[in-house]
């Protein structure tokens, strides 16, 4: 099967009072039609510039190498018009806060079928009957009647709702997802993830999914890329990466969760120190200060991306060796 | 005298003009006592926030009492706290909006001491040992918030709270803004705190999960009440709740089985229009003919545990269906799933 999305060295800068940091330095990967592509890494690490480098959604000043071709088209070089035209069609977006691609002002109804008339050329009526349904396949309870309501009216995981049927309205084949259950309490965070699970079944919609939870990553992601600082340092199945990770780094994040299985007793391990500032990122493997496998070469030489089979790992090290 | 946090069938009302008044908070009791931490667990809307900012003297109370050391903990006005309240603090979600960002970490740990009542010179020798005690260099005070990440922010708060020298801690939602990592230093960091310094803590969380390793007892809210309570790791192995059940069923594991977390139906009612009988017999699996009727009251169980469900009833109707829940595992060292 022929990727939908083909992310090739892709490097991104940031402007700073320091000059430009490398915020996303060479990621690599392939997003499939139908399949859930997981970005993790705590905050700074890249996760979310690495996609808005996609969408053309960069902050005023960043530079942006490498390529992204998605259907055959390169997405990196197109022209601000015809990269409008792709965004919101074939690539959505949905944020951590669906108040950002809400307007509070606005009825739902007229949210919803904007897109639909602008991209598809819908007549009003025609653009509110596919509104309702949208919010139907969404599980807003009375559609119609939510259709005349504010964003207001709506609870936080409703609303999240409602910003995935907006994002969903030109049915796309591509959903970026940044954190979309991140603000939301677990039993809402579980329908949401429900609800991708249906949409990328159903609709063979492809989600690329950034996330800081490991767990959400868990159910539903079917690859997981993790970065730090800016690189990948892990990238492969999501059973394999979750299961047996092979970069310590994986390793001490999904240490430091609560384990349903354990006993309270087992202490939660936290990966000491903090993730650096972005663009002050340390020599060699930029983990190197917090890394409890760290040997003297690791302070200095950059740890090439390793592949075995499906995976990939910048970590000479087996954080497991010797353990089983 | 006891150093103790006492809510005593606490209510809080909201009133909005032309709008139906909010039962935020419908009568409910919690203690917090030296050394320990308790848990108040629940859904965005359930009060829990409310309860913590009543439990600080933050927002009145309609009805039931606030007392910490025996004092009645009142709502703050214009005149200056009381003296007795300063050993209760409290901690807030936000550490980007709850740390002034145009002066440098130290000075304002030196000014939250004064307010205590400590000498200003005295303050100033005692902020390096301050941010040891959570994890940070004293060379941190020179510097300006902005400097921090979240977890290190959220640290300087609690230090913050600290330099009140309190003997009681309001925590809300101090982890849920937190990466993993970060979250696990903060919640050794309370438990640390509890445990060698013998500080009462309020923990206010919506995560299961995390709560269940720092906290000795959780009491769970939905709608303004609290619907069950009990020690942290019996909750986890055996909730008696069918609320605290679909909380810890909606829980994803980081195992990489790929197994979605259960969604628990509906939505949190309007609390100015609250359902009949059992608050959450709407979104109830187990719910039958007496729930939507009656309200049930915290019942007394085994353990020293309590539930607001007429599943545990004693004399429960014959019909009641069976609440099917997985026995806890015979040793601590195998437990079993809890969903």
């Amino acid at each position: 099967m022929s990727a939908l999305l083909e992310v090739d060295e892709l490097r991104v800068r940031l402007p700073t009072r320091s000059g430009p940091a490398l915020v996303v330095n060479g990621i690599s990967y392939a997003v499939e039609p139908g399949s859930v592509f997981g970005v993790a890494g705590e905050s700074g690490s890249g996760k979310t510039m690495s996609v808005l480098a996609l969408l053309g959604l960069l902050p005023a000043g960043a530079l942006v190498e490498g390529t992204a071709t998605y259907a055959g088209r390169e997405l990196l070089s197109m022209s601000k018009r015809s990269l409008r035209d792709i965004r919101g069609r074939e690539i959505a977006m949905v944020f951590q806060d669906p108040m950002t691609a809400l307007h509070p002002m606005m009825t739902v109804g007229r949210q919803l079928s904007e897109h639909v008339r602008h991209h598809l050329g819908y007549s009003r009526r025609r653009a509110l009957e596919h509104a309702a349904a949208l919010l139907a396949d969404v599980r807003i309870p009375d559609p119609e009647r939510a259709l005349d309501a504010y964003p207001h009216h709506f609870s936080g995981g409703m609303r999240q709702r409602i910003a995935i049927a907006a994002a969903l309205a030109c049915n796309p084949k591509l959903l970026v997802a940044d954190e979309p259950t991140t603000a939301l309490d677990v039993t809402v965070q579980a329908g949401i993830l429900h609800l991708l699970d249906e949409l990328r079944r159903t609709k063979n919609l492809a989600v690329i999914l950034i996330t800081h939870d490991l767990g959400v990553m868990s159910a539903i992601a079917d690859e997981v890329l993790v970065m730090y600082a800016g690189r990948v340092v892990e990238h492969g199945p999501r059973e394999d990466v979750l299961r047996r990770p092979r970069h310590p780094y994986t390793k001490a994040l999904i240490g430091a969760l609560p384990h349903p299985e354990s006993s309270r007793a087992t202490p939660l391990v936290a990966i000491p120190g903090s993730p650096p500032a972005v663009g002050a990122y340390p020599a060699g493997c930029a983990f190197h200060p917090r890394c409890a496998y760290a040997v003297a070469s690791c302070t200095t030489d950059v740890p090439p991306l390793l592949v075995d089979g499906s995976r990939s790992f910048a970590c000479p090290v087996d954080p497991f060796a010797g353990e089983e | 005298m006891s150093r103790v946090l006492e809510l005593e069938q606490v209510e809080v009302v909201y009133e909005q003009r032309g709008r139906a008044p909010v039962r935020a908070v419908a009568g409910a009791s919690l203690r917090v006592e030296p050394g320990q931490i308790v848990a108040l667990v629940g859904e965005s809307g359930c009060g829990k926030s409310t309860l913590a900012r009543a439990a600080v003297g933050l927002v009145p109370v309609r009805s039931g009492s606030v007392h910490f050391n025996g004092h009645d903990v009142q709502p703050l006005g214009k005149r200056a706290r009381a003296r007795e309240l300063v050993g209760l603090q409290m901690v807030f979600q936000n550490p980007f909006s709850s740390l002034n960002p145009r002066r440098t970490v130290g000075a304002q740990l030196v000014d939250a001491m004064v307010a205590a009542g400590v000498r200003r010179r005295v303050g100033q020798r005692e902020v390096g040992s301050l941010l040891d005690r959570v994890g940070l260099t004293p060379a941190a005070a020179d510097s300006y918030p902005h400097r921090f990440s979240g977890g290190q922010r959220q640290r300087i708060a609690v230090a913050r709270a600290l330099a009140a020298r309190p003997s009681v801690i309001v925590l809300d939602e101090p982890l849920s803004s937190l990466d993993a990592s970060a979250q696990a230093q903060l919640a050794n960091l309370l438990i640390t705190l509890a445990r060698t310094e013998q500080i009462g803590l309020l923990l206010i969380s919506h995560d299961l999960a995390i709560v269940r390793y720092a906290a000795d007892s959780v009491s769970v809210m939905y709608l303004g009440e609290i619907v069950e309570e009990g020690r942290a790791e019996a909750m986890w192995r055996e909730p008696l709740h069918p609320y605290t059940q679909a909380l810890i069923a909606a829980i994803p594991h980081a195992d990489g089985r790929g197994e979605m977390p259960e969604a628990l139906p509906g939505e949190v009612p309007d609390p100015a229009r609250p359902p009949s009988g059992c608050r959450f017999h709407p979104r109830c699996p187990y719910r039958f003919e007496r729930c939507d009727r009656e309200v049930p009251p915290l019942l007394a169980l085994s353990d020293g545990r309590t539930a607001a469900c007429w599943l545990h009833d004693a004399d429960r109707s014959a019909t009641a269906p069976q609440l099917k829940i997985k026995r806890p595992a015979a040793t601590e060292e195998k437990p079993c799933r809890t969903s």
